[in-house]
C-alpha cells in the first residue's frame, strides 16, 4: 500500500450561513493523478485553501506527509507546490523574475535555484517569453506562467485549482501532458476540474463533489460501474409510435426509451448487443431510421444519476 | 530576501510617476523662491542713471560717487535731444544735471535749485531716484548744519544713509530674507518638501505595499515556506529602504541649495524633515491598508498632500491663513513641520528658541507614533478576519 501523502477528515467549512464543506473526507495517495471532480461552487477551491492552511476551517481533521497541517508547518509547505485557480504573478516582475520569485521562496541558493527557474521555463516551454510582462502574454501562455512558478521549486505534491480555465484545447492538451509527465516523474497531483473529460483523461482517481459533499469517489471504472447505465443508444428516425417504444422497452437491459425530436434515446444497464435488439425492433416496425450512435458512460452520466442534475449545461 | 527584492523591483517601476512629482515639485518650488525673491529685487536693482556735472568739485564728485554705487551710471552728452533719446531707448532711467554752484549753495546750507533732472514722467525710476538724491542733500545738509565741515558731513551721510537702506529693505520684504544661516530658499524648500514628500511616499510606498500584498500574492506566498514574520519583515526592510532613499535624496537637493553647509539650523531642518518623513510614511502605509484599489491611491495621494499642504500653510503662508483654518489644522502634522520650519527661518513671528521648536518635533512624533498604532491595529483587525 503507498503512502498516503493527504488525508481529510470530517471536514467542515461555514461561511456565515452557508455550508461550502459538509463533512469532507480525503485520503490522497503517493503517486496519484488525484481529481476533484464538480460544479462550480461545490467547494474544490475552499478545500484546496483548507489543505493548505489558508482558510481557518469549522470542524475536521488534515494531516500532509503523515502530520498535521498547520499555517506554520513549513516543512509540507516546502514539498507542496500550488497552482491557484486566480492567476498568482507580479504584473510589475517579468515571466522569469515572477518564476525566480516564487521558487525563491522556497529555495535560498542562487545556483541551485537558478537551475530550477531554467527548468522551470523549459517545462512550460515559456523560453520565448522570459523578458515578457504578464500584462503581455495570451491566456494560455499565462496560465503556463502560474503553472512554473508553483513547480519550479519541484515539489512532491502539486496542486492545480482548475489550471486550464479560459485555455484552447491545444494549450490546455499541453499542460494536461505535462501535468502527467511531473506525475511520472514521481510527483503526487490534486487535480480540480469542472471538465469532466480534462479528469477522465488524466486522473487515477476521482472525487465527484457536489454542495461541500464527496458523492462518489474511486477509479473511473469504479464511478462508471456504481451506475445502471452502461450504454446509452441514440437512433435518428421520425416519430416513434407508443407500442413500438413498449416492445423497446420491454427488451432486456433496457431500462428507459424515449423519443423526442426525432430522436429515440435507450438507455441500457449491462448487457451485450443492446444496439442490434433495438434496431431489429425498428426494422420489424417498418421505421426508417438515420444515424445510429452508441455511447459509453461519462463521468457526466454519474454525476447525472447521482445528483439529477447534469455536470455542466454544455462544454 | 524575494519579497524584500520583489519590493525594490516593484519600487523602481513607480519612478516615472515620481518624477512627475518632483518635476511639479521644483516648478513650484522655483516659482515661490522667485516670488518672494523679487520683495528684495526693488533694493537689489540697479537703475541706470546719467549725470552731467557742471559743478565739477569734490563735493559733486562726492555724489556722484554715491549714486554710483547703488547703480550703474552711463555717459551721456548735455545735449537735450540725446538726452530725451536715450530716455525713449531707455538706455538711461534718470538724467541728473548737477549745476554750477552746488558746493557752494551746501556749504551755506542752501538747498533749492540744486539740480535740474530729465525722469520719464510718472515712472518710479524718476520717483526713485529723487528720493535718494533728496534723502542725500537733506542728511548732508543736516550734518553740515549740525557743525561738521563738508568731508566729515560727506562721510557720515553715506555711512547712515547705507545702513538706513538695509533697515529699509529688511521690513520691506516684510522679513523674508530667513537668516544667514538658514537662508530663504532652503527654507521655502523645506516648507515644500511636506507637499512633495507626503506625494512621493504615497505614490511609491502605498501602491508598492498594495501590489505587494494583492490578495492572490500573498495567498500564494503564504503557501511556501516562507513564514509571516519573515514576509513582513522584509516589507519593514524595503519600505524603510525606500522611504530613507527617497530622503536622502531630497536632503541632498536641500544641502546644494544651501549652499553645501551643514549650519545648526540646516540640521534642525534635517531632523524636522526626517520627523516628518516618518509621519508620511506612516500615512502611506495606513494608506495602503485601508485604500481599496491601487488605482485609486492617485487620487487618494492628491487629496491628503493638497488638502494637507493648503490647510497646514505649506502653500500659503501660515500667518495669511484664518484663526478658523489654523485651530484645525493643529490637528494636522504638517502643521507643525511648518510652524517648525517657519521659526527656524524666522519667516513667522516667532522668536527662534530650541526648546519650542523641540516641541514642535515632539508633537509631529506623537503623530507618527499614533499612526503606526493605527496601522498595526488595523493589521490585526485584518489578520484576524481570515
Ligand atoms: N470568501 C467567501 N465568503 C463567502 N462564501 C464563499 C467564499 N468563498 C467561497 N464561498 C462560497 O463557498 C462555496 C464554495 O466555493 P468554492 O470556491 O470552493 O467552489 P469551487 O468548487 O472552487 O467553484 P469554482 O468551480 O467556481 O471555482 C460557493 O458557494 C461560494 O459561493
Ligand atoms: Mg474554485
Amino acid at each position: 500500500m503507498a503512502d498516503t501523502i493527504v488525508k481529510i477528515e470530517n471536514l467542515v467549512k461555514r461561511y456565515k450561513d452557508l455550508i461550502a464543506l459538509d463533512h469532507l473526507n480525503l485520503e490522497i495517495k503517493q503517486g496519484e493523478v488525484f481529481g476533484l471532480l464538480g460544479p462550480n461552487g461545490s467547494g474544490k477551491s475552499t478545500t484546496i485553501s483548507c489543505l493548505l492552511s489558508l482558510l481557518a476551517f469549522d470542524k475536521g481533521n488534515i494531516e500532509v506527509f503523515g502530520r498535521k497541517m498547520t499555517p506554520d508547518n513549513y516543512e509540507a509547505k516546502r514539498n507542496i507546490g500550488i497552482i491557484m485557480q486566480n492567476v498568482a504573478v507580479f504584473d510589475e516582475l517579468t515571466v522569469i523574475e515572477n518564476i525566480d520569485y516564487f521558487c525563491g521562496l522556497y529555495i535560498k541558493n542562487r545556483e541551485e535555484r537558478k537551475k530550477c527557474v531554467q527548468d522551470a521555463i523549459a517545462f512550460t516551454e515559456l523560453q520565448d517569453f522570459t523578458r515578457f510582462y504578464p500584462k503581455k502574454l495570451s491566456g494560455g501562455l499565462l496560465r503556463r506562467l502560474n503553472i512554473a512558478c508553483g513547480i519550479a521549486h519541484k515539489p512532491k505534491l502539486i496542486i492545480l485549482d482548475e489550471p486550464t480555465v479560459a485555455v484552447d484545447p491545444q494549450s490546455r492538451n499541453k499542460i494536461l501532458e505535462g501535468i502527467q509527465k511531473l506525475n511520472a516523474e514521481g510527483a503526487t497531483i490534486i487535480y480540480t476540474s469542472h471538465y469532466m473529460e480534462e479528469v477522465e483523461q488524466i486522473c487515477t482517481r476521482i472525487a465527484i463533489m457536489d454542495k461541500g459533499k464527496k458523492i462518489a469517489e474511486g477509479t473511473k471504472d469504479e464511478l462508471k460501474k456504481m451506475i445502471k447505465n452502461t450504454e446509452t443508444v441514440s437512433v435518428e428516425t421520425s416519430a416513434v409510435p407508443a407500442d413500438v417504444l413498449e416492445k423497446i422497452n420491454a427488451l432486456p437491459h433496457v431500462y428507459s426509451a424515449c423519443c423526442t425530436d426525432g430522436r429515440l434515446e435507450v438507455k441500457c444497464s449491462g448487457g451485450k448487443h443492446n444496439l442490434i435488439r433495438i434496431l431489429n425492433v425498428l426494422q420489424e416496425s417498418d421505421l426508417h431510421f438515420g444515424r445510429v450512435f452508441s455511447e459509453l458512460p461519462t463521468l457526466n452520466d454519474v454525476f447525472l444519476e447521482i445528483t439529477g442534475k447534469a455536470l455542466r449545461d454544455s462544454d | 530576501m524575494q519579497v524584500f527584492n520583489a519590493f525594490l523591483k516593484i519600487s523602481k517601476k513607480t519612478i516615472p510617476m515620481a518624477l512627475i512629482y518632483i518635476g511639479l515639485f521644483l516648478v513650484l518650488l522655483t516659482f515661490f523662491v522667485d516670488s518672494s525673491a523679487q520683495n528684495n529685487t526693488f533694493e537689489a536693482e540697479r537703475l541706470s542713471v546719467s549725470v552731467i556735472d557742471m559743478d565739477n568739485t569734490e563735493e559733486s564728485k562726492a555724489l556722484i560717487n554715491f549714486i554710483s554705487q547703488r547703480h550703474d551710471l552711463v555717459e551721456i552728452e548735455n545735449d537735450k535731444d540725446t538726452i530725451l533719446d536715450a530716455l525713449y531707448y531707455e538706455r538711461t532711467d534718470y538724467v541728473l544735471n548737477i549745476q554750477e554752484g552746488y558746493a557752494e549753495k551746501l556749504s551755506n546750507g542752501k538747498t533749492n535749485e540744486l539740480f535740474t533732472n530729465y525722469k520719464i514722467p510718472d515712472s518710479y525710476t524718476g520717483v526713485f531716484v529723487d528720493n535718494l538724491v533728496n534723502q542725500y542733500v537733506s542728511t548732508l545738509s543736516a550734518y553740515i548744519a549740525g557743525g561738521n565741515n563738508m568731508s566729515a558731513a560727506i562721510t557720515k551721510t553715506e555711512t547712515l544713509l547705507s545702513e538706513e537702506t538695509a533697515v529699509t529693505v529688511q521690513s520691506f520684504s516684510d522679513n523674508k530674507s530667513g537668516t544667514e544661516d538658514y537662508p530663504i530658499k532652503t527654507a521655502y524648500y523645506f516648507q515644500f518638501m511636506a507637499y512633495i514628500i507626503l506625494s512621493v511616499l504615497i505614490t511609491i510606498l502605498s501602491s508598492v505595499i498594495l501590489k505587494i500584498n494583492r490578495k492572490e500574492i500573498r495567498s500564494r506566498t503564504n503557501c511556501s515556506c516562507l513564514t509571516v514574520t519573515s514576509q513582513t519583515a522584509q516589507i519593514i526592510l524595503g519600505s524603510t529602504v525606500v522611504v530613507a532613499v527617497i530622503w536622502v535624496i531630497f536632503i541632498a537637493a536641500a544641502l546644494i541649495m544651501n549652499g553645501g553647509a551643514f549650519t545648526e539650523k540646516f540640521l534642525l531642518a534635517l531632523l524636522n524633515s526626517l520627523v516628518f518623513t516618518i509621519i508620511s510614511a506612516g500615512i502611506a502605509i495606513l494608506i495602503a491598508a485601508v485604500a481599496p484599489k491601487s488605482n485609486v491611491v492617485n487620487v487618494i495621494s492628491n487629496i491628503v498632500a493638497l488638502g494637507m499642504s493648503f490647510l497646514c500653510g505649506v502653500f500659503v503662508d501660515q500667518s495669511l491663513l484664518g484663526e478658523g483654518v489654523l485651530s484645525a489644522s493643529r490637528f494636522l502634522p504638517a502643521y507643525w513641520y511648518v510652524r517648525a520650519n517657519n521659526m527656524l527661518s524666522g519667516m513667522s513671528d516667532e522668536v527662534f528658541s530650541i526648546n519650542s521648536f523641540m516641541s514642535f518635533v515632539g508633537i509631529e512624533a506623537i503623530f507618527a507614533a499614533a499612526l503606526f498604532a493605527i496601522i498595526i491595529l488595523i493589521n490585526k483587525v485584518k489578520h484576524n478576519a481570515q
